[in-house]
């Protein structure tokens, strides 16, 4: 790659790293979130879910003239028909440029994917409008334009925000906390995009200047410091009731990390709908209705897959992935009649999970 | 009518002691009872004569308006100002929110709303049952397919206007030839022999003009303006990726702080910026002709154009964005040999083609059809106002040919060695009035932009910004 390759090729190739032996068509779906039920197993099968839908915009042009690059600069090679791998050289590459720059290691593409906007936005919004009360300032221009923000804010401020002279103490107090649980610069950068009385936030292109960085790699940087802020919001509510307040309240509205459609599936499930009940009220096929677990299962490290596959089925198909890790579906299905697919999928998917927790303690 | 009331409401509602020229003659026009196609200069506070008559009518007040965000601006305004009667019908609202807005209408003084609106049974039913006391059409020229920015669904007004019992309206413009206002009152049925015309002078006496014919090295004479001139400024572009790009080159080669603006600006930072160019925080602003609409700056002191406006209506537009505090500001237009293909170019793509409208008209009229982009809106617009196809073929014609006269008066503009202000108010059936002091253009006085010399940077507020989000905390908020 020449010295102009930008940020995201070089974050990509990391994926490579990643992911060893890594098919491009599958990376391109994760990277650009082809929601389907099989993509979303290949992305957690290859420990990429936190890249899922990350790059929507990336056209197939571009990212395969990216491939390209990296393969004729010797950084890449192809090892079978369109699975490639990082040579050691790319590997050096690699290493080198994100010893010089920044890598984002709190992503988490798949579970913050549209809750990442508008949850910033409001946060902004509600912040501008308790720094302006605190100053006794009413006139002044709302930084966040959207009018269904601003309605949502105002509703949300009567209800779960009433005392002004509390909330703005309890507000900084929140931002105080979050800020220090979090590297310093990502921090700084998130503060310097606040705005409120006597401060406009800075833009895109202003934070990049003082950042030091080019634009695509500070995209990338406020983006890991969003999602790192909100998995602190996430696993520390009793720190944070306001801010953890807006997150679930927003995380709802935007389907919690799933699609609309599986999601609604998901709430059909909670109250306790039979599968085939919630295909016809939905006039969806079963399969489909399957496939939805799956995306269930893999956003929701807590969702109960046992309570969807049948027993005997169950202990099945741990019995056989006990012996063969990556028995292929086909060769179970042999020893195993009418062998639901989806099931053979929730177990693989627990199966991950166990071996994830293992790996991390 | 009460004289003393109206100067009552102006110092009340807008706390100014005396109009601006032309808001008196309009207002009490209107006042009067008679409708009023008013065409105000950019900047002069054409708002004011609408809510202020407004407020002197009572009722309710309903003011067309072709921008979501003008519209977005204007309500944001007013609530500012401390008017909570006021709200916007478009369709950025959900249809809770729509819904909302037309069952507290009564509760309303002044309802915004975009033109498509009027379109519907529901919305008319609704606005019928309301004493519409006065029907305001925002930005009028639009009407006309012969003015700047021609919207379709203007088209559309008089027949609601009609819809509402003809109520008393007001028609604004900034810039609108004879031949458009004549437009505007036929489009909108309004009586032509007893509807008012308020039309002053579009002439700006405070901005010089000058242009400049560059040879390979517009960059460089750019970058010469932008740093010899007082500032703060704006730079218009046609093209988003030169916006971007000479910035970029801007920032890099100067101390100047200098953002873009364009229609790929994310919204939050178009608002960031908006804010920190009306704060004086920034000194230059690269932008598209997306950005100015709904900004009232007073101290832009220049205006260039990096490449040449379609037509003089925008050109007048863009430049009435400097000197509204009435001093000396500058209007520069680069141009370069080719740079009319530019225009050309996005022209060729604006209009609908012949294949087009054979879509359109083929299509049955109980047919629900969606545009799939401007020139099948345009297309489509036609039709519902009642076109045949061959006249809808004609007009599109008479359009092209339009298009491509007022391209030309720009470039004679910019080539002319005649004062610039006459060749370019000529346009507008306008003349220099003979008692202007002072030298008006490089025409006139080839030197003139000496008096534009930056020899200070008092309006800019020296400000380090702050990086750590303690003291950010600290300042935020006071407590």
């Amino acid at each position: 790659m020449s010295s102009r390759a930008t940020y995201l090729s070089y974050f990509i190739l990391s994926l490579f790293q990643r992911s060893p032996h890594l098919k491009t068509a599958q990376l391109y779906h994760i990277l650009t979130g082809k929601r389907t039920a099989s993509t979303l197993y290949q992305a957690l099968e290859k420990n990429l879910l936190n890249y899922f839908s990350l790059s929507e915009s990336l056209t197939r042009k571009e990212f395969e003239a990216l491939i390209v690059a990296a393969s004729r600069q010797g950084w890449l090679e192809r090892v079978e028909e369109s699975f490639y791998q990082l040579t050691s050289t790319g590997k050096q590459e690699v290493e080198t440029y994100f010893k010089e720059h920044h890598f984002p290691a709190h992503l988490q593409s798949l579970r913050y994917g549209n809750l990442t906007k508008p949850l910033w936005e409001r946060m902004q919004l509600v912040t501008q409008i308790f720094s302006e009360k605190s100053y006794g300032n009413r006139q002044y221009t709302p930084v966040i334009k959207n009018y269904a923000h601003q309605r949502w804010c105002k509703q949300w401020i009567k209800k779960f925000a009433p005392l002004e002279k509390d909330t703005t103490r309890q507000l900084v107090v929140e931002w105080k906390q979050l800020f220090e649980r979090m590297e310093p610069r990502m921090a700084n950068a998130l503060a310097m995009r606040l705005t409120g009385h006597g401060q406009i936030g800075a833009t895109h292109h202003q934070t990049a200047q003082r950042l030091n960085m080019e634009t695509e790699e500070m995209e990338f940087f406020i983006l890991n410091a969003l999602h790192a802020a909100y998995t602190l919001i996430e696993e520390n509510t009793a720190l944070f009731p306001l801010f953890a307040s807006l997150y679930t309240q927003t995380d709802k509205e935007t389907y919690e990390g799933l699609s609309e459609s599986v999601w609604i599936t998901g709430q059909y499930l909670q109250q306790d709908y039979p599968l085939e009940e919630i295909a016809q009220k939905r006039k969806l096929k079963l399969g489909t209705v399957h496939e939805h677990i799956i995306e269930l299962a893999i956003v929701n490290p807590h969702f109960p897959i046992e309570q969807y596959v049948p027993q005997s089925v169950w202990h099945f198909l741990h019995q056989e992935m006990e012996k063969t890790t990556d028995i292929p579906y086909k060769k179970l299905s042999e020893r195993m009649n009418d062998l639901p697919f989806y099931c053979y999928r929730l177990v693989q998917i627990e199966r991950k999970r166990k071996d994830a927790t293992e790996s991390s303690v | 009518m009460q004289r003393n009331r109206v100067y009552e409401l102006l110092e009340e509602k807008f706390g100014h002691e005396t109009f601006r020229p032309g808001q008196e003659e309009a207002i009490f026009s209107a006042l009067n009872g008679k409708d009023t196609v008013v065409m105000l200069p950019t900047g002069t506070g054409k708002s004011v004569c609408y809510q202020l008559t407004g407020y002197y009518l009572g009722g309710l007040t309903l003011i067309v308006s072709p921008l979501l965000s003008l519209m977005q601006d204007q309500v944001s305004g007013m609530k500012r100002m401390g008017e909570k009667r006021v709200a916007a019908l478009n369709s950025l609202l959900t249809s809770g929110e729509k819904r909302w807005v037309l069952d507290h209408l009564h509760e309303l003084r002044f309802l915004f709303l975009s033109p498509e609106m009027l379109q519907y049974s529901h919305v008319l039913n609704r606005l019928k049952k309301c004493p519409i006391r006065l029907f305001v059409v925002d930005e009028a020229h639009c009407i006309s397919q012969w003015g700047l920015d021609f919207r379709p669904e203007y088209l559309l007004l008089g027949r609601a206007r009609e819809e509402l019992g003809f109520p008393l309206t007001m028609a604004l413009t900034a810039t609108a030839t004879k031949q458009v206002r004549g437009q505007i009152k036929r489009s909108l049925k309004m009586n032509e022999s007893t509807t008012q015309e308020v039309a002053y002078p579009i002439d700006r006496h405070n901005i010089k003009m000058h242009t400049e014919i560059c040879r390979n090295n517009k960059q460089e004479r750019l970058l010469h303006y932008v740093q010899y001139l007082k500032k703060p400024g704006i730079v218009y572009f046609s093209s988003k990726k030169t916006a971007d790009e000479t910035a970029r080159k801007l920032q890099a080669e100067t101390s100047l702080q200098v953002e873009t603006y364009h229609a790929d600006i994310p919204a939050e930072d178009k608002v960031k910026i908006q804010e920190q160019f009306l704060n004086d925080e920034l000194d230059v602003i690269c932008a598209t002709s997306a950005f100015g609409m709904g900004v009232n700056k007073q101290n832009i002191r220049f205006v260039i154009h990096y490449h040449m406006p379609a037509n003089p209506e925008a050109y007048m537009q863009e430049i009435g964005r400097c000197g509204r505090d009435g001093k000396e500001s500058a209007a520069i237009l680069l141009f370069e040999e080719g740079d009319q293909y530019i225009q050309m170019h996005l022209q060729e793509n604006s209009l609908p083609e012949e294949h087009h409208l054979m879509q359109v008209y083929a299509g049955k009229e109980h047919e629900k059809r969606i545009a799939e982009d401007t020139r099948e809106e345009i297309a489509l617009h036609y039709k519902k106002v009642g076109f045949s196809f061959e006249k809808a073929k004609e007009q599109i014609e008479y359009r092209k040919k339009f298009k491509w006269m007022q391209l030309d008066f720009m470039l004679r503009y910019v080539h002319t060695t005649q004062c610039k202000r006459k060749f370019l108010l000529a346009y507008f059936d306008e003349a220099v009035e003979s008692d202007q002091p002072g030298a008006c253009c490089s025409s006139c006085d080839p030197d003139f932009l000496k008096e534009f010399q930056d020899s200070s940077d008092d309006y800019l507020r020296h400000r380090k910004r702050d990086e750590n989000w303690s003291i950010i905390l600290e300042k935020l908020f006071h407590i």
